[in-house]
C-alpha cells in the first residue's frame, strides 16, 4: 500500500464513503487486535478497542485528510484507547511495553528443501518467545506487521536508536539460535569494515 | 562493533538498509560462506509468514451497527440550511417537446415535473441551470417549497445530468431508496422499478451514493458505475465505458456483446414497440454495435448484417425469427 492510495481512502472515507472505511478495517484488523491483545490481555476487549478506534476514524471523519499517516495513527489511537481501559479498570500507572504480553507468530511448516529443519525452526519459536516483551513487541511490530523503524518509534514513544539496540538483540538471539556467527572474525575485517563504513 | 553487526543486519533484514548498511553485509557475504548461509537462513525466517488471514466480515458487521449509532453527520450536511434564496422559483424549461409541469396547490408550489412516455425523449433545464437529459418512460421531480434550499430530485426511469457546480448546495438525486449526491458533475441514473436496481455511472467529476435506510455511501469515480439491487440490497461497483451508457443522450444505442433478449428488451423500450421472437432461436446470441438515430425498420436492416433474420411490422408489434443457415 503506497502513500497515495493511502490518501485515496483517506479522501474517499472524508466524503462518507463505508466501503472505504470497511476496506481499512480489511488492511488493519488483525494486526491491530493483536496489538490491541498485547497491551490489554483480553481477546473480547481488544476487539473492543479496535471498534472503538474505527468509530472514531468514522466520527471524525470530516479531520482524516489532517493525519498524515493514517497507519501509525490507527496503532497509537489502539494504543491509548487500550491504556484508557486499563487505567479505568486499575487506577494505577504502569509501563505498557514492560508489561506488555505478546504472542509472536510460530510457525511449523518448513517445506521440502528448507534450508531451515522444522527442529531449528522450533528452537527459533522458542527462543523469540523468551524475548523480553519491549523487544518481542518491537520485533513484532517490524517483522510481522511490516511497519518502518520509524513509525514503530513513533507509536511507541521511543527512539529509533533504541528500536535499533532491540532488533539487534532480537537477530543475535535468532543468530545464536541458527549457530550464525555474525561477529566481525579478525582484525583485516575489521580495518575492511571500518573502511567500508567511510 | 559486534552490537553493531546486528543492528545492520537487523536493517538489512527489515528492509531498511542504506546504502552502508548494504556495502557491509555485501562485502561480509562475499568474504565468508558462513556469513553468506547465515544471512540467507535469517532472511528465510524474517520472510515467514501467516498464511490464513482472519476473518473480519462479523467485526464490520458489528462496527456498521454501531456506525448507525453514531449521530448522522451525513444526512446533515446534505439537508443543511444554506441562505435562503430568494422565493423565486423558475418554470422548468423544456428543450425537447413531451413534458409537462403541474402545481398541485395554489399556496403549496407543489412539485414541478417532467415525465416521457415510453418511446420518447426528452431534455430539460433546471432552475439552477443543471441540464437534463431524460428516457423514455421516466418521471423527474422536485419540490416547489424545497428547491433553493435544497436541490433535491425525485427520479424513477432513466436520466442523464450534466449538473451546474454549486459547492454549497449539494445536488441530491432520490430514487428507490437511494441518495446520489454531488457537487458539479456529470453522471447516468438508470432506475426503472421494474428493473429492481438502480445504476449509476459517472462521466465527470464526483457522487456519494448513499442508501436512505442504511448507514451506507460509496463514492464515485469517472467511469466507475455501481448498481444497487433494491431486491437483495447489494452494491456492485465496476468500470465500464461511459460512452456506451451515454450514447443514449445523443440517440445513439450501443451494444457491447449485449445477450439478444436484453437487446430486445432496449428495442422495445427505445421505440415503443412490443416484438415478438422465440427465445430458442437465438440461445447464445449477443448484438454488439452502434444504432444512430435509425428507424425501426432500418434497425432489422443493420442486424441483418451480423445476425441473419426474418422481421414483419405491423403497427407496434414485430416479429422476427431466425434465418436458419444450412449445414450449421
Amino acid at each position: 500500500m503506497d502513500n497515495r492510495q493511502y490518501s485515496d481512502l483517506k479522501d474517499r472515507i472524508y466524503e462518507n464513503d463505508t466501503l472505504a472505511l470497511e476496506r481499512l478495517v480489511d488492511m488493519f484488523y488483525e494486526r491491530l487486535t493483536t496489538f490491541a491483545k498485547s497491551i490489554i490481555k483480553s481477546e473480547e476487549l481488544a476487539d473492543e478497542v479496535v471498534m472503538d478506534v474505527f468509530l472514531r476514524v468514522w466520527q471524525n471523519r470530516k479531520n482524516i485528510k489532517k493525519i498524515d499517516k493514517i497507519e501509525t495513527y490507527l496503532y497509537v489511537s489502539v494504543k491509548n484507547i487500550a491504556i484508557n481501559y486499563l487505567k479505568k479498570e486499575r487506577k494505577t500507572e504502569f509501563d505498557v511495553l514492560d508489561e506488555a504480553h505478546i504472542t509472536v507468530a510460530s510457525y511449523d511448516h518448513t517445506p521440502e528443501g528448507s534450508i531451515i529443519s522444522k527442529e531449528m525452526l522450533n528452537e527459533i519459536n522458542q527462543a523469540v518467545d523468551l524475548l523480553p516483551s519491549k523487544c518481542k513487541l518491537i520485533f513484532k511490530l517490524i517483522r510481522e506487521d511490516g511497519l518502518k523503524r520509524s513509525e514503530v518509534a513513533e507509536i511507541l514513544d521511543l527512539s529509533v536508536k533504541t528500536i535499533d539496540n532491540q532488533i539487534a538483540i532480537a537477530v543475535k538471539k535468532i543468530a545464536e539460535t541458527l549457530r550464525i556467527d555474525l561477529s566481525v572474525p579478525s582484525n583485516r575485517s575489521g580495518i575492511q569494515l571500518f573502511l567500508l563504513t567511510l | 562493533m559486534k552490537r553493531d553487526m546486528h543492528k545492520i543486519v537487523g536493517r538489512y533484514l527489515s528492509g531498511e538498509a542504506n546504502s552502508n548498511d548494504k556495502e557491509v553485509v555485501e562485502a561480509r557475504r562475499k568474504e565468508s560462506g558462513e556469513f553468506n548461509d547465515g544471512i540467507e537462513r535469517l532472511k528465510w525466517y524474517w520472510e515467514l509468514k501467516e498464511s490464513a488471514p482472519v476473518s473480519t466480515s462479523s467485526f464490520k458487521e458489528k462496527l456498521k451497527v454501531r456506525m448507525r449509532l453514531l449521530p448522522d453527520y451525513q444526512r446533515a450536511n446534505v439537508r443543511m440550511i444554506w441562505w435562503k434564496v430568494a422565493a423565486v422559483f423558475f418554470l422548468l424549461l423544456s428543450l425537447g417537446s413531451l413534458f409537462y409541469t403541474s402545481f398541485y396547490d395554489a399556496r403549496d408550489l407543489g412539485m414541478a415535473q417532467v415525465i416521457t412516455q415510453a418511446g420518447q425523449r426528452s431534455q430539460t433545464v433546471l432552475p439552477d441551470g443543471t441540464k437534463v437529459w431524460l428516457n423514455p418512460g421516466t418521471r423527474l421531480a422536485y419540490d416547489l417549497n424545497k428547491w433553493g434550499d435544497t436541490r433535491d430530485i425525485q427520479l424513477s426511469g432513466e436520466a442523464y445530468f450534466n449538473v451546474t457546480h454549486n459547492e454549497k448546495m449539494p445536488f441530491v438525486v432520490n430514487t428507490q431508496g437511494v441518495d446520489i449526491q454531488v457537487l458539479g458533475t456529470s453522471f447516468n441514473v438508470r432506475s426503472y422499478e421494474a428493473e429492481k436496481r438502480v445504476e449509476t455511472t459517472l462521466v465527470e467529476g464526483r457522487v456519494l451514493v448513499s442508501l436512505q435506510e442504511e448507514n451506507k455511501g460509496v463514492i464515485l469515480k469517472p467511469g466507475e458505475k455501481l448498481v444497487y439491487s433494491t431486491q437483495d440490497k447489494g452494491l456492485d461497483k465496476s468500470r465500464i465505458d461511459p460512452q456506451a451508457v451515454l450514447a443514449w443522450r445523443d440517440g445513439k444505442l450501443v451494444f457491447k456483446r449485449t445477450p439478444f433478449s436484453q437487446f430486445v428488451e432496449k428495442l422495445e423500450q427505445y421505440y415503443d414497440v412490443t416484438i415478438g421472437y422465440n427465445p430458442e432461436d437465438f440461445v447464445g446470441i449477443h448484438y454488439s454495435g452502434t444504432l444512430d438515430n435509425l428507424k425501426i425498420e432500418q434497425v432489422f436492416e443493420v442486424i441483418n448484417v451480423t445476425i441473419p433474420l426474418n422481421y414483419r411490422i405491423n403497427n407496434d408489434s414485430i416479429q422476427i425469427s431466425v434465418i436458419k443457415r444450412k449445414n450449421q
